[in-house]
């Protein structure tokens, strides 16, 4: 049992690591909507059911809800976005032989 | 070329290559490659995003125009002179208040302190006894803390006012009724993508959303029997009613619940919260007998006051979590 | 000896779960194509979930407990195939290039959708 909740210890801060260190925004919210989920199953053995209930809902629940429909508001969710960032790549490397050449 | 990181910092920019070798691996993935060489023209020559875009800067135009004939007003430098000057005050006020009250608590951690020895030892001897909660975190915090709770419930709705404010498209503003017209129209429209009228979920929320309700009144009504109570349950009914309106469209779910009906419902609730707390707080200063049964702990008629104060938590905090969805989503409820 | 038993059931039931749980974790992250993904995710989420349940149901200690476990599981069966069919249905309306990975037939549903809006 103690491996069990040891484990899970170290999985919340591997999570609260990688959800600074990720550069994708959606990454990071689904990161974040794990670490919610585990930290629930971390309240159960805690033995505060309500706290879990209460985190499990919202915490993973209608927080990374909001948290996507924010990001489809400010557009970072959008195939569209990833054709601009390539095509801005792209021509950012084409000036940059040009310009070594 | 980039430095090469040292020390904790090389560890921390591994990691964050590991966490990101999603994003190589999308490099060879055919969908991006083939949406990239593709659509380009498509993409560049997008008329609705110029529109927009000239009608930021003519908002940004205004904007600038009002604070220039704001700024050539007469009175317009003691005021702010005397803004700035109350900022200030108020500011430093409260810091001394706060500092001259953090200094008379007692010290963190202290064994004699009564947080760490009677407060706690009183709730779970005599916790039953006087709320009449089974479930002695109900009774805590909807008894014993109940003035936090009613703090809690008043900071969702000013949250759910503030995102009304900062996000609700009003469509009666001559201003806005053309742009909000124009983001309706248009193909890229918020909502084109979302599922309307599709059938499997349709008739799929026709059985589940009944059962998440009546779950969500469940865990509301049972909080001071069993885990859960006003927020969870709350939380529960609220996602069911994201889910109907998901499954339904806005237009269905207008049929009864209304901007107005948000309102109502908020406000009665917390009125009902503030008036109940009222009474226990003059019948408990004036050492009165409370005229509210306890009843027998287990039943649901029970613990006094406590099942009415998680109804109204339960109402205050479905509403507004559809509120801040519908928001987000769509601008208006 | 029945306690033998419901012990052995609820180990294969969980054990089987818990390896179908861990082959759709695996396809989720080898599968490039969306909608091979959403398969997996999907066979973890029905078939994976209703075995580790039924596996608890057949050691719940009483009755409700297993009328509990067993409510949970119709649940998920009712909810992760929609989920997922509605993440089928947004790539296949939204995809362009639908065609290099599955026939396609010649009205697609957003076509059809049109159809009907203008019939309506």
């Amino acid at each position: 049992m103690t491996a069990i909740v040891v484990l899970m210890l170290l999985f919340l801060i591997v999570c609260a690591v990688a959800v600074c260190l990720t550069r994708d925004l959606l990454t990071s919210v689904v990161i974040y909507m794990s670490f919610s989920l585990i930290m629930s199953v971390v309240w159960i053995t805690l033995e505060s059911p309500d706290l879990a209930i209460t985190e499990a809902a919202v915490g993973a629940g209608i927080t990374s809800l909001l948290f996507f429909l924010t990001l489809k508001k400010i557009h970072a969710i959008d195939a569209r976005n990833e054709v601009r960032r390539r095509h801005a790549q792209q021509k950012q490397d084409k000036g940059g032989a040009s310009g070594n050449a | 070329m980039r430095e090469k990181p040292e020390g904790l910092l090389k560890w921390a920019h591994a990691f964050s290559a590991f966490m990101n070798a999603g994003d190589e691996r999308l490099d060879n993935d055919l969908v991006f490659s083939q949406v990239r060489d593709a659509d380009q023209d498509v993409y560049e020559a997008d008329s609705y995003e110029q529109e927009w875009a000239e009608h930021e800067q003519e908002e940004k135009q205004e904007v600038i125009e009002r604070l220039e004939r704001w700024r050539a007003l007469k009175g317009y430098r003691a005021a702010r002179r005397a803004y700035a000057l109350l900022c200030v005050t108020i500011c430093m006020i409260m810091i001394v208040v706060l500092l001259y009250t953090v200094g008379s608590l007692p010290a963190y951690g202290d064994p004699n302190h009564p947080i760490n020895n009677e407060v706690s030892a009183r709730y779970i001897e005599k916790g039953l006894q006087e709320t009449g909660a089974v479930n002695i975190v109900t009774g805590m915090i909807l008894d014993y803390r109940a003035f936090d709770t009613l703090g809690e419930s008043t900071v969702l709705f000013t949250g759910a006012m503030v995102v009304l404010f900062l996000l609700r498209a009003d469509a009666q503003s001559h201003k806005y009724s053309a742009l909000a017209q124009t983001m309706k129209d248009s193909p890229h429209s918020e909502t084109f993508y979302e599922p309307h009228r599709d059938v499997i979920l349709q008739k799929t929320a026709m059985i589940l959303v009944p059962v998440v309700l009546i779950f969500g009144v469940y865990v509301v009504l049972n909080g001071h029997l069993s885990p859960g109570g006003g927020f969870s349950g709350g939380a529960i009914m609220g996602a069911g009613l994201m889910l109907y309106v998901t499954a339904f469209g806005f237009a269905s779910i207008r049929r009864f619940f209304t901007y107005k009906t948000y309102q109502f419902v908020v406000l009665i609730a917390l009125l009902t919260y503030a008036m109940s707390k009222c009474y226990s707080f003059y019948t408990g200063a004036n050492h009165i007998e409370s005229i509210i049964p306890l009843g027998t702990p287990g039943a649901i008629l029970s613990s006094g006051l406590i099942l009415v104060l998680n109804i109204c938590v339960g109402f205050v905090v479905t509403c507004t979590m559809y509120a801040f969805y519908a928001m987000f989503r769509k601008g208006e409820m | 000896m029945i306690e033998w038993i419901r012990f052995i059931l609820t180990a294969l039931l969980m054990i089987a779960g818990l390896v179908i749980f861990g082959i759709s974790t695996l396809g989720v992250f080898r599968f490039k194509y969306a909608v091979n993904r959403m398969h997996a995710a999907a066979m973890g989420d029905t078939l994976g979930v209703g075995l580790c349940l039924v596996g608890l149901a057949v050691s719940a200690p009483d009755f409700f407990v297993a009328a509990k476990i067993l409510m949970v599981v119709i649940f998920f069966w009712l909810s992760a195939p929609v989920s997922s069919h509605l993440l089928c249905r947004l790539e296949i309306e939204t995809n362009e290039r639908l065609h290099k990975y599955m026939t396609v037939h010649e009205k697609t549903l957003a076509q059809e959708r049109e159809e009907k809006e203008e019939e309506a």
